[in-house]
């Protein structure tokens, strides 16, 4: 039953000009650490500060956040908008378990798109020469965040139809912009969960990568993002009323 | 009504206590407005028709009935248990929904087949094979369902309604949209189905096709049950009302002294400009009675049509009763 689930979701997310545009979007960094390594004589800044920047500026600001937001809307929101989701609905499945589904389908189509880029865009920009681990931090960064987006754009594409533009506000703005003006927002973001678990694993010094928040804080702030997220979502998927979005 | 003690069984022989669907003083708010009103209804196996002009609150009851809506008050149990919050039901009940929305991307085998996959069946590919030659979808089973017109698609979801078996099948407008030999097709295909022992429930704003399958009536009238019950009786409430036809001739004073003499015409009415308004107290006498009268009088028929045939009418004349 749920090997169905997943595979009726794979097929959604796989739609051909929605993969193309996103797996576009994920080789974006490894063009950039080709550009960085091939382009220019010298390199300026060294690698183990241009690689973190560039993962993080590049890779957790844009590409991850973006390509989790159209499979994280897309995985449940999309069914919920075309009136499809009634027939999973209709379904003696637990709803928590349609989401859990969901939530893992949104995250591992993210993690194929995302994951290999990190590791390849990240060992060509090194050169393979990775003294600080920061390959690693990035990786674990990535999965994690991919998780945590996932989880968090399903739920909110239970909640509103236009759960692509809060996503787009949350990214941009939220992570983007009001961290620089107010530092506590730091708690409620993604992408500092994610700078905070690759500084963890890294022993990068503070020049090359320093994260606002520790890594406990970071795992700690995650793991509740995401229980949140999921409670959440099977709350409001388990009093989805059909006459308001069905 | 029906009553609500009868003990009935499902198809597979095994008896239901009480009512398949009750429904016990439901009301359904949508903000200030109320789409439901106040209905008490047990539903039992055989084809039950929701009959209603749109926008009558036939979705919103069908959907409070398959657990897609919290009454505001009242209570739906549906097999005795509540229909809201338990999606265990749906072992036992089949839902086709009016919206035409499908996977585009899947075949409507594969459709029926994760259908059957998702209610956990033992054998799948089996039952969808089953469902789907019950609904004669051909060769167009494994085409893709982007491609399919409106009656394919309308049979490839109750292909995969029906995948499971229920005992309990709840259609929402299933005639909408499709050709008359299809219509034909799951009209008997739903009373077969209920033949077998099923509940059948399914909504119309069309009194004939109504008329042609169900054996129970509601008749719903802006969120109120307006009548209830056995078809026949509601058809004769219909009949038996006082019609009004619109009749313009070469001489409307003349017609009109003329049909003052027939018994069963009960009043007439002159207006210079849209000629007479005549209402009889039997439809059947004065439609064989008409041309008689005419020739009888020697006037030039323009005009003669039934003025207040419109379902609302006939609604609004139940609502009054």
């Amino acid at each position: 039953m749920t090997r169905a689930l997943i595979l009726l979701t794979a097929r959604q997310l796989a739609g051909r000009r929605r993969a193309l545009f996103l797996a576009l979007l994920g080789l974006i960094p490894i063009f950039v650490a080709i550009l960085y390594r091939f382009a220019g004589d010298h390199m300026d800044p060294p690698p183990v500060e241009f690689t973190p920047e560039m993962l993080d500026n590049l890779v957790l600001a844009v590409v991850l956040p973006l390509i989790a937001l159209v499979f994280g809307t897309a995985a449940l929101g999309a069914e919920i908008e075309d009136g499809t989701a009634i027939y999973l609905l209709t379904k003696p499945i637990e709803r928590w378990r349609i989401l859990l589904v969901k939530i893992g389908v949104a995250t591992a189509a993210t993690l194929a798109l995302t994951l290999p880029a990190t590791l390849i865009a990240s060992l060509i920009s090194l050169g393979g020469d990775d003294p600080y681990g920061l390959t690693a931090g990035f990786v674990l960064a990535v999965a994690v965040g991919a998780l945590a987006y996932s989880a968090l754009f399903v739920a909110l594409s239970i909640r509103t139809s236009r759960a692509l533009l809060a996503g787009l506000v949350y990214v941009f703005v939220w992570e983007a912009i009001v961290p620089t003006f107010f530092d506590g927002t730091r708690w409620i973001s993604i992408r500092q969960y994610m700078l905070g678990l690759a500084d963890l694993v890294s022993s990068a010094p503070d020049a090359a990568l320093d994260a606002d928040l520790s890594g406990g804080a970071a795992a700690v702030a995650t793991v509740i993002l995401v229980v949140l997220s999921v409670w959440f979502g099977t709350r409001l998927i388990n009093r989805f009323e059909v006459g308001e979005r069905l | 009504m029906t009553t609500t003690d009868d003990r009935t069984s499902g198809p597979s022989g095994n008896p239901i206590p009480g009512p398949v669907i009750r429904l016990d003083g439901i009301t359904r708010w949508y903000g200030n407005v109320v789409a439901i009103n106040d209905i008490s209804f047990d539903f039992q196996p055989g084809v039950t028709g929701i009959l209603g002009p749109n926008g009558a609150g036939k979705s919103t009851l069908l959907h409070l009935m398959s657990g897609f809506l919290q009454p505001s008050s009242g209570e739906v149990l549906v097999f005795g248990e509540s229909a809201w919050d338990h999606p265990d039901l749906f072992t036992r009940l089949g839902l086709v929904p009016e919206s035409e929305a499908v996977y585009p991307f899947l075949t409507a085998r594969e459709f029926v087949t994760i259908s059957a996959r998702l209610h956990r069946l033992p054998d799948p590919e089996a039952a969808a094979r089953l469902a789907l030659d019950r609904v004669e979808l051909g060769e167009a089973q494994d085409r893709p369902m982007r491609g399919y017109s409106k009656g394919m698609r309308q049979r490839a979801k109750i292909a995969a309604s029906l995948v499971h078996d229920p005992e309990l099948l709840i259609l929402d407008e299933p005639f909408n949209g499709t050709d008359p030999r299809l219509r034909i097709h799951l009209m008997q295909l739903l009373r077969r189905l209920a033949a077998e022992g099923r509940t059948i429930v399914f909504s119309s704003h069309i009194l004939e096709e109504v008329e042609r399958i169900a054996d129970e009536v509601l008749v719903i009238l802006n969120g109120r049950l307006a009548a209830a019950g056995n078809f026949h009786e509601i058809r004769r409430l219909m009949t038996d009302r006082p019609h009004t036809f619109a009749v313009r001739s070469s001489d409307d004073r003349l017609l009109a002294s003329e049909l003052f003499k027939e018994p069963y015409v009960a009043a007439v009415s002159i207006d210079s400009a849209s000629g007479l308004e005549v209402r009889t107290t039997d439809f059947s006498a004065f439609s064989a009675a008409i041309a008689g009268i005419i020739h009888r009088s020697g006037v030039t028929l323009n005009e003669l049509r039934p003025s207040d045939e419109s379902l609302e009418s006939v609604f609004s004349y139940l609502v009054r009763k």
